[in-house]
């Protein structure tokens, strides 16, 4: 729990820190950009966010249907923080939506594959063990055990849901 | 095959068509067989919805005649499953 707080504490401490380098950034761009491209950088910025955060899920979403998730989702992750981090950029402009679209998205899939991992207890089955006595209901509500699986050689799986 | 999941059995009964699965599927929403067999996601994205008490780790078993665990494959992360290739691989590997 006081590792948890200590990584909470350096990423929300980061992004105050690149929220006030952000508008100084931002407020650096609109000169620099009326000065060389007549002030529409900025503008699109948050849409560049909300783009690059899509496209990103667009591919994480695809493989997943496609059960080819990589081992490491560090290459979306990165593509996803730069979306959020253009979307905050972004928002300093007061531009339209898309920059706090891109946060939403990019926050929510930073979130989801950050904490992907899953752990069951150590007494978990494995290898070698019995299976446990066990009887369940079946779609058609019948009552079915593992006494039904008596002489069989069987592939069980376990599952979330159906969705 | 025999599935496993926290389906209700209506839920089963209606999503049934959507996997294409053709084996005997159970229903466990309270967990009962899931937890028997110490598969339970202990880590914080076991989302605990109404009615569920959590959620299993996405776990492929394959059992021989006596009931021993001849072969075991679990995903470490929600988001991945076993590849079919895989589970096809260890059935010719353990039953020939």
């Amino acid at each position: 729990m006081h590792r948890t707080f200590n990584y909470l504490a350096r990423i929300l401490s980061c992004l105050f820190y690149f929220t006030l380098y952000s508008f100084s950034v931002t407020d650096h761009l609109r000169e620099s950009e009326k000065r060389t491209f007549g002030g529409n950088i900025i503008e699109h910025m948050g849409t560049a966010a909300l783009f690059l955060a899509l496209t990103a899920t667009f591919f994480w979403f695809r493989k997943a249907w496609k059960v080819n998730l990589p081992k490491t989702p560090r290459v979306f992750q990165i593509f996803w923080f730069l979306s959020f981090l253009l979307g905050i950029t972004s928002t300093n402009t007061g531009t339209g939506s898309a920059g706090l679209w891109a946060i939403g998205v990019s926050t929510l899939l930073l979130v989801l594959t950050f904490t992907g991992k899953q752990k069951v207890a150590k007494e978990g089955i494995g290898v070698g063990d019995i299976i446990p006595e066990f009887t369940a209901e079946t779609d058609g509500k019948k009552l079915f055990g593992s006494s039904d699986l008596a002489g069989s050689r069987i592939l069980i799986k376990f599952f979330r849901a159906h969705w | 095959m025999v599935t496993v999941s926290t389906d209700t059995s209506t839920e089963i009964r209606l999503g049934r068509g959507m996997h294409g699965l053709k084996g005997t599927m159970l229903a466990d929403p309270k967990l009962k067989v899931i937890t028997l067999f110490g598969l339970r996601n202990k880590n914080i994205n076991n989302f605990r919805l109404p009615g569920r008490p959590g959620l299993p780790v996405p776990t492929s078993l394959l059992v021989d005649e006596s009931g021993v665990v001849v072969w075991k494959d679990q995903a470490d992360d929600y988001a991945r499953r076993s590849d079919p290739t895989v589970v096809k691989s260890a059935l010719s590997d353990c039953f020939n």
